[in-house]
């Protein structure tokens, strides 16, 4: 069994910052960053030390604590060091434990899964921990206090009982052709409603999922477009450097705020601007691959943004919030569109071969970006100390997350109290004639509740929303996919394949409902069709 | 005292099955049958094969098995079902002669050499430390045993009723074994309670055949038996079957008649089959339908009789003479033998290992209706598994269990362990994840390596099926090599139309051409299919879970979860994850306590 070292703190910064070690080498390896551990710690003993990088520079102090095996968390020797919680000192001290050998970064949820597999936490106990940890904002402590929702449970109903009937009548026609003669004939046209509510079922769970792990939002654009005055201005605080000189911000910066109830994590990247060079491709990479992993990216242009340069940076990434940044500089930017043209409401900015924007941004990724899996909350636990910080599958698919499925426990809610509709860029429009356009300015703040609005209404979605994990996601995706391939093989295939993807389908769905597909459709056969001689 | 190796209890379809692959495995066996005459009798329908049936006889035939060849012998009906709804779900069913097909396996059984029938009611299992060791028939006369098949059909604590009348049997005419079901549940053994039914038959002679509608069998069908020869075939002239359909008339009289019904009067307690129900039970639960199909099957070129397929009913004769006759085609029709429900015992399949030996008691066996199925094919091809697996445990030799990737018949026997049965179980090729690989066309090239390995197919035809499986093989790395296999994906091309522009193509036969065309077009759907389900087959589903593991003590298992893995005791934890109700949590569970146990 290798050890496993992670944050067991969220990314931002907060009072105290927890690394955890769980494994054989959990000692030795935090050995390499602490000072002032006896050979042999006491167990569940605190112990006041000093931290230090490679060369035994002292970078802070703070504590730590041992738990040998089997009495710890996971069952495992289990390490803590509690410092403080800057992202950097973090990540440095992370990055030296992490050198020893047999010691890996744990995967998301992996802290949860060893425990739970030496018997230490019940399932029950690992989701209710992990929910509750994970529920960093108010949405998420309703949604994860609410049982399963009558709304949803009607919705997959809604799509179950249509889905099983014509399940039923295809594999009849199959097993007794006889009997049930015919009734597979219009299977095409039974699929069509069916996938479209799959789809919708599907949207309005994955923004749930959003609510459940925090939403990441991405700035980018253009060098110089007030990126980072806006980025602080939406946080509140002066974290991003902000200077009139183009290209001031050199690193990718993020912070956490909460916005109508919806924890977002905020990213500014790097601006670009066009300019050949390795250096300047190495920093496209880097915001490429924040954009990536964004759940919306909001494309900020100077108001002196032409239409190809509009044009090429909406080709980035799909569908992206446009806003025009300096809106102080210029109250009216780009009258009646000549000079970039109007957006469409879908979001496509025309040809994808544009010229890829560059610029002298060469911003680094911050080290804690791709640590944030595990996250504590020692109001989880109180009074023991063993279970003060429990990982939560927070942001991904985890095995762990896939042993969650308790058939009928789904704590899915739909969440009241989002934000209400509202008209895209309505204040945008009446102030400067532009339709569909958010002008904003980070300096003055003019904008802003707009631009606010727009971010969770782009979120939260149109309809209802409904929190549901990660792993349920997935299965509504594969009903999804299943449903698709069943409908185009009812025009090029068999039936036979047509209900075979029906049943990826339907087991698909059973994950989240609970249901016996074996059995169900067995009675479904029988009740549809007189069978028998 | 005599002394075999085998015992075969019962010589009905899982019987002959059964003792026949022990004495060709080179056993000593004796089948023990009430009647000898009776053997291999179909009780019921006329027919062997249908959709999922015909895949288990083809399977059956793979493995070494005799039902697909006697179905040949005896076949005057030849269907091919699903022919439109694609390859892995067509069957075929044959209609045969009762007398026929009866006649066909009982000289089979005869001439087979080690195979000893003897006539006699067995009534107690001799076990020794939980070990079978022999048999006592109810005359007294004992017979040792290293190993014994019970397949005892329908006729454990057999009650028969027709009407009001009840009477004790297994089956018109037969007597009902008693002293065997005392002797089980002595053994500890639970038995629970089945219901079926059979129809009236009717004479041939008093049918207006005129007045109902003709249905011909294929003109050249290919033979079931991969040990029949092509040509000449078939080998009995045909028998044409015919349809009419119950009407008004026939629903009300069956309606102002359910009080006589000892079905609808609680007289029967056991379930009976959903698939086949009586015509009350069809009238009563679809009573909307206007009518219902009557399937009318000659039993055979001498036999006066026709099985009106549909009609299963307990009615008293009266009723049921009133209602036929309603029938259009059957207004002067003449009865030669009432319908009748038939109770019996069951053993709950979950007492079973995979191999269908009994937990309780090792070198025991069961197979057949006794495990709670229904069907000739399925009680056949339990026969065939549980004949070879005795036989394989008295040579020591590793036991014969089949993935459900193989065979739509080790579905049928993983369902009935895993999940137990709560009607008379049927196939379906529904219960099979696999069944788009699981093809009547494929069943050599999936079993008969299988069957040579057990000794019930030769070297010489193992290494046909061998070549043959190459030939398809090598024509589709061919047919991808020249650039046209992507060509024949395409749903508007097929093999045969891809002729004119495939010159080299080199000449193979016909069903050698169907399974080219299959494979080439089903490749995506087939790895689809198997990425979802394969991804659902943990890591740890090889894990043993040891004999006696106490569930009630792992942590946070609910006690239903509890309850229901008691019952089951799965020998392996993908056992477990199959058995019914059992959430993913439960097993997560089970997991970490296993793993707590070893270590």
């Amino acid at each position: 069994m290798s050890t496993i070292a992670a944050l067991a703190t969220g990314p931002s910064a907060g009072g105290v910052g927890i690394i955890r070690l769980s494994g054989p080498e959990a000692l030795g390896a935090a050995r390499r960053v602490v000072r002032g551990l006896p050979d042999a710690p006491v167990p569940r003993h605190a112990y006041f030390t000093r931290f230090t990088d490679a060369a035994g520079a002292v970078l802070d102090e703070g504590l730590t604590l041992y738990f040998a095996a089997p009495k710890s968390f996971t069952g495992e020797a289990v390490v803590e060091l509690h410092a403080h919680g800057a992202p950097r000192l973090l990540s440095m001290l992370l990055a030296e434990v992490l050198r020893h050998e047999g010691v890996r970064l744990a995967t998301p949820g992996e802290f949860t899964r060893r425990a739970f597999l030496s018997g230490r936490v019940d399932l029950t106990r690992a989701e209710a921990v992990a929910d509750l940890i994970a529920a960093e904002s108010e949405a998420q402590v309703r949604a994860a206090a609410a049982q399963l929702s009558g709304e949803l449970t009607a919705r997959l109903e809604a799509l179950h009982a249509p889905l099983l009937a014509l399940q039923a009548d295809v594999e009849g026609a199959l097993d007794f052709p006889e009997e049930a003669e015919g009734a597979e004939a219009d299977a095409a046209a039974r699929l069509e409603p069916l996938v479209a509510h799959v789809r919708s079922l599907l949207g309005d769970a994955k923004r749930g999922a959003l609510i459940r792990r925090g939403a990441r939002v991405v700035l980018y654009g253009p060098v110089n477009a007030g990126k980072s005055t806006l980025f602080n201005a939406l946080i509140g605080a002066n974290r991003a450097l902000v200077d009139a000189e183009p290209g001031t911000t050199r690193d990718t910066l993020e912070a956490r705020v909460e916005l109508a109830g919806l924890a977002v994590t905020l990213v500014d990247t790097a601006g670009l601007r066009e300019g050949a060079g390795r250096l300047e491709a190495l920093g496209i990479e880097r915001t490429k691959e924040a954009l990536r992993g964004a759940d919306l990216a909001v494309l900020v242009l100077p108001p002196e943004a032409t239409v190809e340069q509009r044009a090429a940076w909406g080709a980035e990434v799909n569908a992206p919030l446009e806003v025009w940044g300096k809106a102080d500089l210029s109250p009216s930017p780009c009258e009646s569109g000549e000079r970039a043209g109007v957006r469409g409401r879908t979001g496509h900015y025309g040809p994808r071969s544009t010229p890829s924007p560059s610029g002298q941004g060469r911003g680094t990724v911050s080290g804690l970006e791709d640590q944030r899996s595990e996250a504590a909350d020692p109001r989880a636990v109180p009074n023991q100390v063993e279970l003060v910080a429990v990982p939560v599958l927070a942001d991904q698919r985890s095995e762990v997350a896939d042993a969650r499925a308790v058939p009928g426990q789904v704590d899915l809610v739909a969440v009241s109290g989002r934000a209400e509709q509202r008209t895209r860029g309505s204040s945008s429009r009446d102030m400067q004639g532009a339709p569909d356009r958010l002008a904003v300015s980070g300096l003055t703040g003019a904008g802003l509740v707009e631009l606010r609005d727009e971010l969770v209404a782009r979120l939260s979605g149109a309809g209802a929303v409904i929190s549901v994990s990660e792993r349920h996601v997935l299965a509504l995706e594969q009903v999804e996919e299943a449903l698709s391939r069943a409908r185009l093989a009812a025009d090029v295939a068999t039936l036979e394949v047509v209900a075979g993807e029906l049943s990826l389908a339907v087991h698909a769905l059973s994950e989240l409902t609970g249901a016996d597909a074996s059995t169900d459709l067995l009675d479904a056969i029988f009740q549809r069709f007189c069978i028998g001689k | 005292m005599e002394s075999y190796d085998v015992i075969v209890v019962g010589l009905g379809h899982a019987g002959c099955e059964a003792a026949l692959a022990c004495a060709r495995m080179g056993l000593s066996t004796l089948g023990l049958t009430m009647r000898a005459d009776r053997i291999a009798l179909m009780s019921c329908n006329p027919a062997i094969g249908g959709t999922a049936k015909g895949h288990l006889v083809r399977e059956l035939d793979a493995l070494g098995g005799e039902m697909a060849r006697a179905a040949d012998q005896a076949g005057t009906h030849f269907v091919t079902l699903n022919g439109s709804k694609g390859p892995a779900v067509r069957a075929t069913r044959v209609l045969c002669e009762r007398d026929v097909y009866a006649e066909v396996m009982q000289a089979t059984v005869r001439a087979q050499a080690r195979l000893t029938v003897v006539e006699g009611e067995a009534s107690v299992l001799e076990v020794e430390g939980a070990r079978v060791v022999g048999v006592t028939l109810q005359d007294g006369r004992r017979f040792a045993a290293r190993a014994v098949v019970v397949t005892t059909g329908t006729f454990l604590q057999a009650l028969m009723h027709l009407g009001d009348e009840k009477s004790v049997g297994g089956r018109l005419g037969d007597a009902a074994a008693t002293g065997l079901s005392v002797s089980l549940r002595a053994l500890g053994f639970s038995l629970g309670r089945f219901k079926t039914g059979t129809p009236a038959r009717l004479l041939k002679d008093s049918i207006d055949w005129a007045r109902c509608e003709r249905q011909p069998g294929e003109v050249s069908p290919r033979p079931f038996s991969l040990r029949t020869p092509r040509a000449p075939f078939p080998l009995r002239a045909p028998l044409d079957c015919f349809v009419t359909h119950t009407n008004a008339q026939t629903h009300g009289i069956l309606r102002d008649n359910l009080h006589a019904s000892p079905l609808f009067q609680g007289e029967i307690v056991g379930r009976g089959p959903r698939y086949c129900p009586s015509v009350e039970d069809k009238v009563v639960r679809f009573a909307h339908r206007a009518r219902h199909t009557v399937f009318l099957e000659p039993e055979g070129h001498q036999s006066p009789l026709v099985y009106p397929a549909g009609l299963s009913t307990s009615m008293p004769a009266e009723v049921q003479l009133r209602f036929l006759r309603s029938i259009v085609g059957l207004e002067e029709v003449q009865v030669a033998r009432y319908g009748y429900a038939v109770e019996y015992d069951y053993a709950p399949p979950t007492q079973l290992h995979a191999t269908l030996e009994t937990k309780r008691v090792a070198g025991l066996f069961f197979a057949g209706q006794l495990n709670g199925t229904s069907g000739y094919e399925e009680a056949a091809f339990q026969g065939l598994l549980a004949g070879i697996n005795a036989g394989l445990q008295v040579q020591g030799a590793p036991a014969l269990v089949l993935g459900r990737d193989e065979a739509h018949g080790a579905v049928l026997l993983d369902e009935l362990v895993t999940r137990g049965v709560d009607e008379p179980f049927r196939m379906m090729t529904s219960r099979s994840e696999h069944r788009l690989t699981l093809r009547e066309g494929n069943a050599e090239f999936r079993l008969r390596a299988h069957g040579a390995r057990v000794g019930l197919v030769s070297a010489v035809e193992a290494a046909s099926s061998a070549q043959r499986a190459d030939q398809v093989r090598g024509e589709l790395a061919r047919l991808e090599g020249a650039r046209l296999l992507a060509k024949l994906r395409r749903p508007e091309v097929t093999y045969a139309s891809l002729a004119a522009e495939d010159v080299h193509r080199p000449a193979l036969p016909e069903d050698l051409c169907a399974e080219v065309e299959v494979e080439a077009k089903y490749a995506g759907y087939v790895k689809q299919a198997q990425t979802t389900w394969t991804r659902k087959v943990e890591s740890h589903d090889a894990w043993r879970i040891p004999e006696g593991f106490r569930y009630a003590e792992v942590r946070g298992l609910s006690r239903e979860a509890v309850e229901k893995l008691e019952l089951v005791r799965p020998d392996t934890v993908g056992h477990a994850r199959r058995v019914q109700g059992l959430t993913p949590a439960a097993m997560s569970l089970l997991l970490v306590a296993l793993r707590a146990a070893k270590a």
